[in-house]
């Protein structure tokens, strides 16, 4: 069975590339462009791993990452954003791990299959 | 939208009399906002084109212009890490670093964009530890971005070394090259052309990196031994490590 991966981003556009090339690469792909309905996607169906934008529009997915980390605790979280600075934001260090974005989708597969092995 | 965490600009009077320090911290809050806003985009279009050039035909031409936009989003993507490290060394803390660990950490960023590089780094004789003070990321990505354009202008054929040494006041952290004796030009010309490379639109990198280690109080310079070998160096003032 194909395991779940929500990702979670405000660029409609990002989440659309993220859905084709997850699914290429085996994977059931469960899109959220917020807080709200991420968790209420999360509450209704199980995923394997989250992918998490921090700057969600106006919302912030460190706050996000807080309330997975409370309601999934063992639900690996994988941060990828546009800022690198945030790595040393110790609210960051809840995630599993961390990647900058990339239009080459080569490291955010590898990091999420590594995540998934473990 | 890109919008200051402050949400209005200051009066032109407020702005005039403000601290260098805090427009130090505005200037570079504002070039992150518009890289973070660059980047974005970039990675979609990137990203898109590198699934076209992926799901079409190698022979038609479009999967060869789907290339060049993969080439080209690469390119803008290492302005825009450029731009965000120089935005982080107009605000960031001088810490105090081991030299060494700088050159090493350097060294480690470079290898992991180009695993199959040559690259090493060599340490002061008598292993002493030389402390500097410094914007220590900024710092490690300046002398990353020189080691890459040494290794691209190399054509990806030189050995590269990181040499660590003593001076009277300062620590010295040399960037050496060396070419196959096939290589077209010699290091001295290699160096001399990315010396004078900041007019090259394409160098922002180059720029960025050069004016992050002014940030540090230090200058990218060059020099040659007698034998001839020509190198590239950085003069850092040296620290005490503070007791206890």
């Amino acid at each position: 069975m194909a395991k779940a991966i929500m990702c979670i981003d405000d660029e409609v556009n990002l989440l659309t590339l993220y859905e084709r090339e997850l699914t290429d690469s085996g994977y059931e792909v469960v899109s959220c462009s917020g807080v709200e309905s991420a968790l209420l996607a999360l509450a209704a169906q199980p995923v394997d791993l989250v992918v998490l934008d921090i700057k969600l529009a106006e919302e912030d997915g460190l706050q996000l990452l807080e309330q997975i980390r409370r309601q999934h605790r063992d639900l690996p979280v994988l941060l990828h954003t546009a800022y690198p600075a945030y790595k040393q934001d110790f609210h960051s260090w809840l995630a599993d791990d961390y990647l900058v974005k990339s239009a080459d989708l080569t490291p955010l597969k590898t990091k999420i299959r590594e995540l998934l092995e473990i | 939208m890109l919008q200051t965490e402050r949400g209005k600009n200051p009066s032109p009077e407020v702005a005039a009399g403000e601290p260098l320090a805090e427009r130090s911290g505005r200037l570079a809050e504002l070039t992150y906002l518009i890289a973070h806003e660059l980047r974005n985009p970039c990675t979609i279009i990137g990203g898109f084109a590198s699934l076209l050039n992926r799901v079409m035909d190698p022979a038609d031409k479009e999967s060869e212009y789907a290339r060049i936009i993969v080439q080209e989003s690469a390119r803008m993507e290492r302005a825009i890490d450029a731009v965000l490290d120089f935005s982080r060394s107009l605000v960031s803390d001088q810490e105090l670093r081991s030299m060494v660990e700088l050159a090493e950490a350097a060294v480690a960023t470079f290898r992991s964009r180009h695993p199959q590089s040559s690259v090493k780094v060599t340490c002061p004789a008598n292993d002493e530890q030389l402390m500097t003070r410094a914007g220590g990321d900024q710092m490690v990505s300046a002398l990353a971005e020189i080691l890459e354009q040494l290794w691209k202008r190399s054509r990806e054929q030189a050995d590269l070394e990181i040499e660590i040494d003593k001076k009277s006041n300062s620590g010295r952290i040399y960037m050496k090259v060396e070419l196959p004796e096939t290589a077209l030009e010699s290091p001295r010309t290699l160096i001399a052309n990315l010396l004078a490379s900041e007019r090259d639109p394409n160098s922002l990198p180059l720029i960025l990196a050069r004016e992050s280690l002014r940030l540090s109080g230090c200058e990218l310079e060059w020099g040659a031994a007698k034998s001839g070998e020509t190198y590239l160096y950085v003069d850092l003032p040296l620290c005490e490590e503070p007791n206890g």
